[in-house]
């Protein structure tokens, strides 16, 4: 159970674009056509690896109707990352984005990162958002872009990984403030060790 | 600088009631703070608002009324003056408090009781005014960015008390601030001890009954914080007191020491429990926490609040007690297995190697005085579930050995709680530590069955496995067990007997290899039978008048060890001195309440003897029926089967825990040992009713026909052996009177066996007819559709057939009719060629009178005169020779050529008679010809005649098909109106399911479709003129298309309907059985609660408001989601769940509503169903009448068709023949 990160992960978007089925898709390998709507938060987690390192991811799944706003903004501040899931058959939850990329700007700490994800691409025929739009919203907001589908789990794996790669280059280029108030990375008894050794390889090699 | 106009303003427009002379100082008081432009006016303003509210209880709520516009205000623009920030918030505390009863009594206001029924209610409706009040909450949570000491307090108390008075309506307000949450959780992080300490409360109070906020807690690592603050006080604590002890015991007495210490102590404990608080409020409940829990690695921190070591036990105090209470149940919560077994699977085995179970084991098996066995009896709940299902920590928990607190000596831990079972002082930690110690050893006799292998080693005289602890222990846990049976009174009190007869008991009935086993087992020094030594025991049990709970121990656990095991019964009934015993304690005239069951449970083992074939039956039958009659033997097993305990034990499962005899401990109780009554489990109820059951039949067998046998015997036995033939008359006598009783008795019996078969069958048929009636009722519909359907193909199929016949007839016609036309040219041809005839005739007849003269006369003479004509020829001929003879020249010459000219004549005369024939011939002909003629232009007479006929029939059917169209029209109207009913069905169904926006869509297209049917039958009505039957047959066609459509349309509704109300109907039946669960699961929990009143009343009091306050929250909460889930499940999208919040209705209502509900829809769809079939039989109805005029009118023209056809084929006939 020991990790040398732990990041924290939200899921935010419409309601129905598929938050819960990613998170599922992720930490279960499985697919539930018929999920039940959100209520709240739901929680999961998982291991990943990356450079040999463990970090542990727990993504906290948010309801997306309007109703529950008030309460997905309380998760906002202690997230490293969001991703933030649009329906790419449903244009409408496309068109939210700017107001949901707005609020997690507002709550959130100015680290944060954020994925943006295009839910359902499986459903290429009723495709109403197409690639490139996604793409550009990305480019204009600074976002990193992915298509996914949580049913065929294209790219569910990838998204996660990539959020979590963000992070882990902000941490190694030391953008983040680990000690400070960031909350949504946790370094495990783990990490330091490594980063000990890292050193001490750095320094020898320094010396040779 | 007047910050306040805006409130001003609001106040300046409030209505001038007549006020009282508190209502007018108030306004005026309020005038001032809105008034006044300095910021020390305001606040003097307000302190004597304070005053006045401290000393007028009643104002409050004038205050409230009018100042919560301006408090908000102040709150949100005198920011930078700190003290008028202070003063408004204790204002607003004082408004919402509740009035303390020692205040009321003081001040002598009212009623006390009613006054602090209205202090409550007031402090209730102001806290409603001020969290309603639009931007107030969020106004408080914006002022914790304030670091000052008072304010952020102030906040805290308020909050706390608002909490206290709404906490829905708070917890709500707080949770759509924007991360309010968030914000209180940032308190913790207040270096100011007293701030942190009353936020924890504040936040307990928050996260009570509102899952949203655990989580928002959950995700701000509240746990790890708990753990850090808990940690870091236990250190605190330990450095103060090593402080304590190394600073100078000279200078610092004792007692002082002790003191500063117990006070330090306290304080920490306090914390610790407002933190366990927390955390409890936190988990329970919230399968997400607890795996959150779980997943940051908490469950093994919980190991120091429950680690005991270095603790003096006797110097525990209670507060620590009601810490480590607090931690087992948090525990508890944890690895309850009624929830997810995978996750508390994963819980236990974390548990076990984080040391916690260890930790568990040692509290529970730590002396704790009585005063804390709660602690002892959480422990050994927590020991129980934490084995419970898992053999590792099982095995690993039986192979712990703890020293025995007497002799010092290691002994397994499981052992020892047998020891504690057996000699506690408390009953509720003896039945804890029972059922600790029931789970190991009947999980065991599932594996490794350790029971049998001591019992085997026990005989044979070795030693005990010693290579396996756990085995070990489970060995010497067996022999202790059996030592406990037989240990009354020296080693053994009478409830250590009953544990341990219950144990040995229910092992026996899971393992029924254990009761030759046991058999076997020889025990003591003088190696006796384990039987003989239970019965020993039983006997001086009742030769010393023990306790009755002894007594039923061993008799219960005979009667399991007896059995279906003849040898058992063989060995026991072997003993002279057993069934004496038995009769005796069966016969005893009762002295005492509990002797019932003792008579009982003896008569049982007697029953479960008599269930048994052995030979020396028949002498157990006599002894029965001579020493206690079998009437009386029945109503023994009768008397125990109708108390309480027994119909406790059989009705309900979990009757016995722990926790109930916490509760019972303070009235005195007859068995102060054993501490309650139920004596029975489900175990022994259900071996008592398969005795009873089986034996019931047996008896009444027994006693009839052992009457006559015994008679013999006994009448061979009064000549050998009895002397004494007055009792042997009596005993008869008495025996005869049973018989009579039994007989009636029997046909009692019988007679109601019957009535209960009947009613069975009675039973099992309406279920039955039910079954085939919602069947029915189900595919009724279906197949009336069907039915019809079918129907409707048959008649199409018949009109086709009918419209092909008439198609044939019309061929037939415009075949008849082309064979007239073309029998009429012929005719005028025959007539044209019959003129031609003529006029050649004239012609030829005027040639003849050219070259004869006379032929032209002899025209009209008959074939017959032929032969006269040519005479009359020669004759002329002989004239025209005479006059030749007259040439007297050459009369030679002359006589040739008139021999020539005779013969040219001849043969001219031979032409003439030919062609006079021919002549005769053709006028015959042009005689017949005309008569033919004449006949012919009668017969056109007569066929233009019946042509007018028939255009007169053509106007009788065009007349007729008006009137067709006539109906049609009242058909359609008779349609329309249909359409109307059908619009009103679907408005019902709008009503129905006024969610589902496409099924109300579903019939106005199919209303549509039919008002473009009905176009169409407009526009192509014209036609019916042109081409009346295919017409018909189209009308009906499309009568039975529209038809069809609508039956169609309602079927699909149909099935809709009735599968949403299955899909409704199954998720409530799941939100309710959920409703349940939480329901059950809450009333242990507030079971619990009570028991902590009992043991700390002042804490246990505000435990037990909390949980009261639990229980109406999550009714409420349940209720919501309840209610939500309805608007839910009716808007069809479920977008819009759960935004409203309902008033205050019991869920029961609610349960009962939704039942309401359901039978409404139920009506409503069998009225739907009801209403479509009558519509579906008018229709029929309609179609059928409509079809039958059609049928009758095509009938009608094909008749007469046919007679038309068969004119023309006379006529044909008639005219084939004159053509002939």
């Amino acid at each position: 159970m020991s990790y040398a990160y732990l990041f924290k992960f939200i899921i935010i978007g419409d309601s129905g674009v598929g938050k819960s089925c990613l998170l599922l898709q992720f930490t279960d390998k499985r697919f539930q056509p018929i999920h039940d709507l959100t209520i709240g938060v739901e929680f999961g987690a998982k291991i990943v690896q990356m450079d040999g390192k463990t970090i542990k991811l727990q993504i906290w799944d948010t309801a997306g109707q309007e109703s529950f706003r008030s309460i997905t903004r309380s998760y906002y501040r202690g997230a490293a990352g969001a991703l933030l899931v649009y329906d790419i058959t449903r244009r409408e939850t496309f068109n939210h984005l700017a107001t949901w990329l707005e609020d997690a700007r507002q709550y959130s700490s100015p680290d944060m990162t954020v994925v943006l994800v295009g839910n359902k691409c499986d459903l290429e025929h009723r495709r109403q958002v197409s690639k490139e739009e996604g793409e550009a919203f990305a480019r204009a907001h600074g976002l990193s872009f992915l298509e996914t589908s949580a049913k065929t789990a294209f790219h569910v794996e990838e998204t996660f990984t990539e959020a979590a790669r963000t992070i882990y280059e902000k941490i190694k280029q030391g953008k983040l403030d680990l000690n400070g108030d960031f909350q949504g990375v946790k370094v495990g008894a783990t990490a330091n060790t490594i980063q000990l050794q890292q050193n001490n390889q750095d320094e020898r090699s320094g010396c040779c | 600088m007047n910050l306040l106009s805006g409130a001003f303003k609001y106040v300046a427009g409030i209505d001038e009631e007549s006020y009282s002379s508190g209502g007018l100082s108030v306004e005026r008081f309020i005038d001032r703070i809105v008034g006044s432009s300095l910021p020390q006016d305001r606040r003097a303003a307000l302190r004597e608002l304070i005053d006045l509210v401290k000393k007028d209880v009643a104002s409050r709520e004038k205050v409230a009324k009018l100042g919560v516009k301006v408090f908000v205000a102040i709150l949100q623009q005198d920011r930078p003056y700190q003290e008028t920030i202070v003063q408004t918030l204790e204002l607003l505390i004082l408004l919402v408090t509740q009035i303390e009863s020692e205040k009321i009594a003081e001040e002598r206001l009212l009623d006390e009781i009613d006054a602090l029924e209205v202090s409550r209610q007031v402090a209730h409706e102001n806290t409603q005014i001020f969290v309603k009040y639009p931007g107030a909450v969020v106004q408080l949570l914006d002022l914790l960015e304030e670091e000052d000491f008072s304010i952020r307090f102030n906040i805290i108390e308020l909050l706390t008390a608002l909490l206290a008075n709404d906490p829905v309506l708070v917890q709500q307000k707080i949770l759509e601030a924007s991360q309010g949450v968030t914000k209180l959780m940032d308190l913790l992080k207040d270096r100011r001890e007293v701030i942190r300490n009353e936020a924890i409360l504040l936040l307990t109070a928050l996260v009570r009954n509102c899952e949203e906020a655990q989580k928002i807690l959950a995700f701000e690592n509240i746990f790890e914080l708990m753990f850090d603050i808990v940690e870091s006080s236990i250190q605190q604590a330990e450095a103060q007191r090593e402080l304590l002890d190394f600073s100078d015991g000279h200078t610092v007495e004792e007692s002082v020491k002790d003191r500063k210490k117990l006070v330090t102590n306290v304080e920490i404990e306090i914390l610790i429990h407002d933190c366990l608080l927390l955390l409890f409020s936190l988990l329970q409940k919230n399968e997400s926490n607890q795996k959150y829990f779980r997943e940051t690695g908490c469950i093994p921190r919980l190991n120091m609040l429950l680690d005991l070591k270095g603790t003096e036990i006797s110097l525990v105090s209670a507060q620590r007690g009601e810490n480590l209470q607090l931690a087992l149940e948090l525990l508890l919560s944890l690895v309850d297995d009624s929830f997810k077994s995978s996750e508390i699977q994963q819980n236990k085995t974390l548990c076990a190697t984080s040391g916690i179970l260890k930790a568990v084991i040692h509290i529970a098996l730590a002396p704790f005085p009585d005063s804390m066995c709660i602690v002892c009896v959480r422990a050994f709940q927590s020991w129980k579930l934490l084995m419970k299902n898992h053999k590792e920590n099982r095995t690993y928990a039986c192979s712990i050995s703890v020293l025995d607190p007497q002799s010092r000596i290691p002994i397994g831990c499981v052992v020892a709680a047998f020891d504690i079972c057996c000699t506690d002082s408390s009953p509720a930690v003896r039945l804890a530590a029972f059922e600790l110690v029931e789970l190991c050893v009947m999980e065991d006799i599932q594996d490794s069955n350790n029971f049998i292998k001591a019992l085997e080693k026990k005989n044979e005289n070795c030693e005990l496995d010693t290579d396996n602890t756990y085995n070990h222990h489970m060995q010497v846990l067996s022999l202790n067990l059996l030592d406990t049976v037989i240990g009354w009174p020296e080693e053994a009190d009478s409830a250590a007997v009953f544990y341990a007869c219950r144990l040995l008991s229910n092992l026996l009935h899971k393992l029924d290899s254990g009761r030759l086993y046991l058999l076997r087992t020889a025990i003591g020094p003088g190696r006796e039978a384990f039987l003989v030594k239970c019965m020993r025991s039983l006997s001086r049990a009742e030769r010393n008048h023990a306790n009755a709970s002894l007594k039923i121990g061993i008799l219960i656990l005979m009667s399991t060890w007896l059995y279906s095991c003849s040898e058992a019964v063989q060995l026991f009934l072997s003993s002279a001195m057993h069934l004496p015993l038995l009769i005796e304690m069966a016969t005893k005239s009762p002295q005492h309440e509990d002797d019932i069951h003792v008579q009982g449970l003896a008569a049982l083992v007697l029953a479960v003897c008599l269930g048994t074939e052995t030979d020396s039956k028949n002498v157990l039958v006599s002894v029965v029926r001579q020493r206690i009659g079998v009437t009386n033997f029945v109503a023994k097993l009768d008397e125990i089967r109708a108390s309480d305990l027994f119909i406790l034990a059989y009705t309900s499962k979990n009757y016995l825990i722990p926790d109930s005899l916490l509760k019972n401990n303070l009235g005195a109780h007859l068995d102060e040992k054993l501490g309650h009554r139920y004596w029975y489990d489900p175990i022994s109820v259900q071996l008592f009713n398969q005795v009873y059951f089986s034996l019931q039949k047996q008896i009444l067998e027994l006693v009839v026909t052992s009457d006559d046998e015994d008679r013999k015997e006994y009448n061979s036995s009064q000549t050998e052996k009895w002397n004494d033939s007055y009792r042997q008359d009596l005993s008869n006598s008495r025996t005869r009177e049973e018989f009579s009783n039994a007989e009636a008795y029997k046909s009692i019996i019988r007679e109601q066996d019957k009535q209960i078969e009947k009613q069975h069958q009675r039973l099992e048929e309406l279920e039955r007819i039910v079954a085939e009636l919602q069947q029915e009722l189900d595919s009724q519909s279906k197949i009336a559709i069907e039915s019809t359907r079918k129907e409707l193909d048959e008649r199409n199929a018949r009109l086709e057939s009918t419209n092909l016949q008439l198609k044939d007839a019309l061929d037939r016609i415009a075949y008849l009719e082309n064979l007239l036309n073309e029998k009429e040219a012929d005719l005028q041809s025959i007539s044209r060629a019959c003129t031609d005839l003529e006029t050649e005739n004239e012609k030829l007849r005027g040639g003849s009178s050219g070259d004869t003269g006379t032929t032209t006369l002899e025209g009209n003479v008959s074939s017959s005169k032929h032969s006269e004509i040519l005479p009359q020829e020669i004759t002329s001929n002989d004239n025209v020779a005479i006059k030749e003879e007259e040439e007297p020249p050459k009369v030679r010459d002359e006589r040739d050529s008139v021999y020539s000219l005779f013969e040219e004549n001849n043969r001219l005369q031979r032409r003439v008679e030919d062609l006079l024939a021919a002549i005769g011939d053709w006028e015959s002909y042009c005689e017949a010809m005309k008569v033919k003629l004449k006949e012919e232009r009668e017969q056109n007479e007569r066929l233009k005649i019946v042509a007018r006929d028939s255009e007169l029939i053509k106007d009788g059917y065009e007349g007729s098909l008006k009137k067709l169209q006539q109906q049609l029209d009242q058909c359609k109207k008779e349609l329309s109106n249909r359409e109307e009913q059908l619009r009103i069905l679907s408005q019902e169904n709008q009503q129905l399911r006024a969610d589902s926006e496409h099924m109300k869509y579903e019939p106005d297209v199919s209303t549509q479709e039919f008002y473009r049917a009905s176009e169409e039958s407009w526009s192509f009505s014209p036609k019916l003129d042109r081409d009346p039957i295919l017409t018909h047959s189209r009308l009906l066609r499309w009568i039975k298309n529209t038809l069809m459509e609508h039956i169609n349309s309602f079927v699909t509704m149909e099935e809709r309907n009735w599968k949403d109300l299955d899909n409704l109907l199954h998720h409530f039946y799941l939100r309710l059985e959920q409703l349940s669960k939480t329901v059950v699961f809450l009333k242990n929990k507030y079971h619990s609660m009570k028991y902590i009143e009992r043991t700390n009343p002042l804490k246990g009091h505000i435990l037990e408001e909390e949980q009261e306050g639990d229980l109406s929250d999550l009714f409420q909460g349940k209720k919501n989601s309840s209610v939500s889930f309805i608007s839910s499940s009716k808007d069809d999208f479920p977008l819009v769940t759960s935004e409203e919040y309902l008033e205050d209705v019991d869920i029961q209502n609610e349960y009962r509503e939704a039942l309401s509900y359901i039978e409404e829809l139920q009506e409503k769809n069998s009225n739907i169903a009801n209403m479509v079939s009558l519509y579906m039989l008018e229709c029929q109805r309609q179609y059928d009448v409509l079809e039958n005029n059609a049928f009758g009118r095509i009938q009608l023209q094909v008749d007469l068709l046919d007679d038309f056809i068969t004119k023309l084929n006379k006529l044909m006939r008639k005219l084939n023949i004159l053509v002939k």
